[in-house]
């Protein structure tokens, strides 16, 4: 948002000089006309080539100097940021992965009872341990994807693919803990093939997001899956009867860092990112992305996609 | 039946001894390298029965190491060893002529379960 609002700014100074500009150059080039021809009583005639001449010679540098070069300094001066941004990220994901992989492999080992035998106090130590690696893990992959998504690189493909087996592909990812949890998974989608144009693994990303929030949140009932198709657009729906939402959470729900109805104890902790990529992915693709919630009773989030028929 | 020799290369140790500890337990002989000349030399030593190579290392890098196993053996199942998953993934894929890769954030004993699979196609190839 902040950064809109400079570039906005930014733009109407950079008008706002250049009509200046051109204002000065045309009262001084015409003060300049007129003084010339008093000094040498040069001919009316001539007067117009001599006004064009003095455009010519003063107006070029002057827009050179006052425009165009502060405006190619600036534009690489971006790049440059840019580019440095981008090789911050690469650079942190990697030094931050390889120590973690170490770590995690490290734990995993001894809790393979590899080097020998482990009694049930240790084992549960290193269990908890090794769930929290892995919520680091988690914690630095959105906050990279939340940069690639600012630096609008996250949504990177535009293809066409059938939605339909996209969202059995990510439901049978959790089939087994949704039933474990004793909840009921539904799903009401179309008959044959929907296509969509996008980046298929950031729409995964999406629906993760989505069933696995509505999977922590519930705790009896159900979870269901619903589609609605148009000629233009997909409407897609995730409908839990968990915890929900209170009234004053919900303006901050897609906002980053935000959690709510937050289960203390064991188990899968979020990292407070999910909803806002999952905003971020929508957004990328032209859609919008909205919730409904009743307090205590469930919650809806749906999301549409254009389809971007070419 | 005999262990297969497994070579695998990394520039951080630590890990390189966290998955040869994984691999050993899984039965395999492995030998290391720490470097990309360490690796060609222990590669025409040891003939290993894989390969599993880290792209990012100083001096030579993965892909140039792989480049000079590719002209010593076109058969070998070499994986790349990377942090990165999806998308840097496939782009690196298409690139190398890699039997798979092995995603150090991943949970190691699954991404090291396709290597005798590798190993046995590579082995029948050998026989023809």
């Amino acid at each position: 948002m902040d950064n809109r609002d400079h570039t906005g700014s930014e733009k109407r100074h950079t008008a706002m000089g250049l009509f200046l500009t051109l204002l000065a150059i045309v009262f001084l080039t015409d003060i300049l006309t007129n003084i010339i021809t008093a000094i040498f009583h040069i001919p009316i005639i001539l007067e117009s080539v001599l006004g064009g001449f003095l455009v010519i010679s003063i107006a070029y540098p002057a827009l050179y100097l006052l425009i165009f070069k502060p405006l190619s300094v600036e534009i690489a001066r971006r790049k440059r940021v840019e580019k440095m941004k981008d090789e911050f990220i690469g650079t942190v994901s990697h030094e931050l992965r390889t120590p973690l992989s170490i770590t995690k492999e490290g734990l995993s080992l001894v809790l393979d009872k590899i080097p020998g035998p482990l009694n049930e106090q240790q084992a549960r130590i290193l269990t908890v341990s090794k769930n929290n690696i892995n919520r680091l893990s988690r914690i630095i992959n959105d906050l990279l994807d939340i940069s690639k998504i600012d630096a609008g690189k996250k949504v990177v493909r535009h293809e066409a693919f059938d939605i339909i087996p996209v969202i059995w592909q990510t439901m049978a990812l959790f089939q087994a803990r949704i039933r474990d949890k004793g909840l009921a998974f539904r799903s009401v989608l179309p008959k044959g093939a929907i296509v969509v144009r996008g980046d298929v693994d950031a729409i995964i990303q999406v629906l993760t997001n989505l069933i696995g929030n509505a999977l922590k949140f519930t705790e009896r009932g159900s979870i269901d899956i619903s589609l609605k198709d148009t000629p233009e657009e997909i409407e897609l729906s995730v409908h839990d009867t968990g915890v929900g939402i209170s009234k004053e959470d919900m303006p901050k729900l897609f906002e980053k860092f935000q959690q709510f109805g937050r289960v203390n104890g064991p188990g899968e902790k979020g990292t407070g990112l999910g909803l806002a990529i999952a905003k971020g992915i929508i957004t990328a693709h032209n859609g919008r992305i909205w919730a409904e919630s009743e307090f205590g009773k469930g919650t809806k989030i749906t999301f549409v996609l254009p389809k971007n028929k070419e | 039946m005999a262990k297969h020799k497994l070579l695998i290369v990394d520039d951080e140790i630590d890990f390189l001894e966290m998955l040869k500890l994984r691999l050993e337990a899984n039965n395999y002989s492995v030998v290391t390298a720490m470097d990309g000349n360490e690796a060609l030399e222990k590669f025409k030593t040891e003939k290993p029965a894989a390969v599993l190579l880290d792209i990012l290392m100083p001096g030579m890098d993965g892909i140039d190491v792989l480049k000079k196993i590719r002209k010593e053996n076109s058969k070998v199942p070499v994986f790349i060893i990377t942090a990165f998953s999806n998308e840097e993934r496939f782009k690196m894929a298409n690139k190398l002529n890699a039997s798979g890769f092995i995603v150090k954030t991943n949970d190691l004993q699954k991404e090291i379960q396709n290597i005798t699979s590798a190993i046995a196609i590579s082995e029948g190839f050998k026989g023809r």
